[in-house]
């Protein structure tokens, strides 16, 4: 099974832009779709030192960067993947 | 004999009589360096609430000033029995009081009137201390000198009534815990943790003592003082990246020096040493707590925080002098109250991010946090602070 990775940043400009409230992302996934996920934190991924990556807060799934992340947008962008990977 | 570099680590825990708004029992504590001298001092006035805090702090300040200024202790105890502010009820004015002076290096000498006598641990066990009375017919009343040459590792443990006589009247502590409970107590955790700090220790007599009364009401003041002769715990925070990345490199070494505790605040700070010394960082999100972002864990390092966030309420919960132990500041303000001398090694590349005016907090600048918290360490908590700016 290829696995998903989500990483979810808790550094302070992530955390006051409310990533406290990203874990929430995988409560409106599939269970099939969680089971691929592979969850990591980070205490900063250093993108909040650079504008081009837009606004915080900041996660990366599989490695692609998702500015001013939402759970919904999180999800949704998870949910792509998985399609693409079924395909 | 101490050997050089001891350090004496002062601290008392009180818990206020139930119903009382004000602790009936004071202790005070001074160093005078000129002399290489502590003098702390523990004084349980009659009764409870007010009056007896009047009684105790005018106690514990006038002996504790007339000691350090080298008078006579029968003289100064008239003088303080004559000063005292007399009970309307029993026509009596009354303080008991236990007074610990020493010259580090040389001698300690402690002076009991009326309160339990104090506990003397070394090499985890109870040494006796040899007591001559000085003054005073009735028990209540005599005055009891005694004095030992202080070692590395002693510990003294000075308790007002309310510790050992804790529970006193309850189906289970008839004639209450009593000093030798309290001692037992002390030893079978100095067994468990042999390097306990002072105001750990002090706080967990403070908590069993209570726990001896019924429901936990206490029918009397309990104050636990403890005075631990012991090498100093030297702690090591690196805070902010350095201002140079060209440093990063001898910024993260400095975590392989030699201290007891070694800490990190910074998301960015975690990932410098990270990269520099081939460290994993790991996120702990269970130690999310009260509104403040999660701590890592580190090999090698004992904390692991975020910056600013945690930093601002550390610094609040020093001033305030009371921390919770479920979120990372308070973890962090524990660390350091138990730490002898700080080292803090302050990056001062400055975040960008966080001075946008559409964030949803002001960050408080690094630099002013840790001033904040440093004055606080110095001149509340007596620690020795040691700022480095990289
Ligand atoms: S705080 Fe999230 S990238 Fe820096």
């Amino acid at each position: 099974m290829e696995k998903i990775t989500v990483e979810l940043c808790m550094g302070t400009t992530c955390f006051v832009m409310g990533s406290s409230s990203l874990p929430e992302f995988s409560e409106s996934l599939s269970e099939s779709i969680r089971e691929k996920i592979e969850l990591k934190h980070s205490p900063c991924m250093g993108l909040c030192k650079d504008q081009k990556y837009g606004k915080a807060p900041y996660v990366k799934v599989n490695g692609e960067v998702i500015s001013a992340a939402t759970p919904h947008a999180v999800a949704v962008r998870i949910r792509q993947i998985a399609e693409e990977q079924d395909d | 004999m101490l050997g050089n570099g001891t350090f004496v680590e002062v601290e008392c825990s009180q818990w206020t009589k139930t119903g009382q708004n004000v602790c009936g029992d004071a202790f005070v504590s001074t160093r005078l360096p000129a002399e290489n001298r502590l003098i702390a001092t523990l004084a349980d006035g009659l009764g409870s609430g007010v009056k007896a805090n009047i009684l105790a702090t005018m106690t514990a300040t006038m002996s504790l000033r007339f000691s350090a200024a080298n008078r006579n202790v029968l003289k100064f105890s008239k003088i303080m029995m004559d000063s005292l502010p007399v009970c309307q009820k029993r026509m009596i004015s009354y303080s008991t009081f236990t007074i610990f002076d020493c010259v580090l290096d040389e001698r300690a000498r402690i002076v009991e009137q009326g309160n339990p006598r104090c506990l003397l641990i070394r090499n985890n066990i109870e040494v006796p201390l040899e007591r001559e009375k000085i003054a005073g017919e009735n028990d209540a009343r005599s005055l009891y000198a005694s004095s030992f040459a202080p070692m590395a590792g002693d510990r003294v443990i000075i308790c007002s009534d309310g510790v050992s006589q804790a529970g006193i009247g309850s189906k289970e502590y008839g004639f209450g815990w009593q000093m030798e409970g309290c001692a037992e107590f002390v030893l079978s955790l100095i067994k468990k943790e042999p390097i306990i700090s002072a105001r750990e220790l002090a706080l967990r007599v403070r908590n069993e003592a209570l726990a001896k009364w019924p429901d936990r009401i206490a029918k009397d003041d309990i104050s636990c003082s403890v005075i631990y002769f012991r090498t100093p715990r030297r702690t090591l925070v690196l805070s902010g990246p350095p201002f140079d990345a060209s440093r990063d490199g001898e910024y993260a070494r400095m975590l392989l020096n030699n201290y007891e505790k070694k800490i990190l605040c910074g998301g960015t700070t975690a990932q410098i040493v990270s990269r520099e010394l081939n460290r994993e960082v790991e996120v702990d999100m269970k130690s999310i707590g009260n509104g403040l972002p999660p701590s890592s864990k580190m090999k090698g390092v004992d904390l692991v925080t975020e910056g600013i966030l945690t930093l601002t309420q550390a610094a609040q919960y020093l001033e305030d002098g009371d921390a919770p132990d479920n979120d990372p500041a308070g973890v962090l303000v524990k660390t350091l109250l138990e730490s002898d001398n700080i080292k803090f090694v302050i990056g001062t590349r400055v975040n960008e991010a966080h001075q946008d005016p559409t964030l949803p907090v002001d960050l408080e600048m690094r630099r002013n946090i840790i001033k904040r918290m440093t004055k606080c360490l110095e001149q509340k908590y007596l620690k020795e602070i040691e700022i480095e700016y990289i």
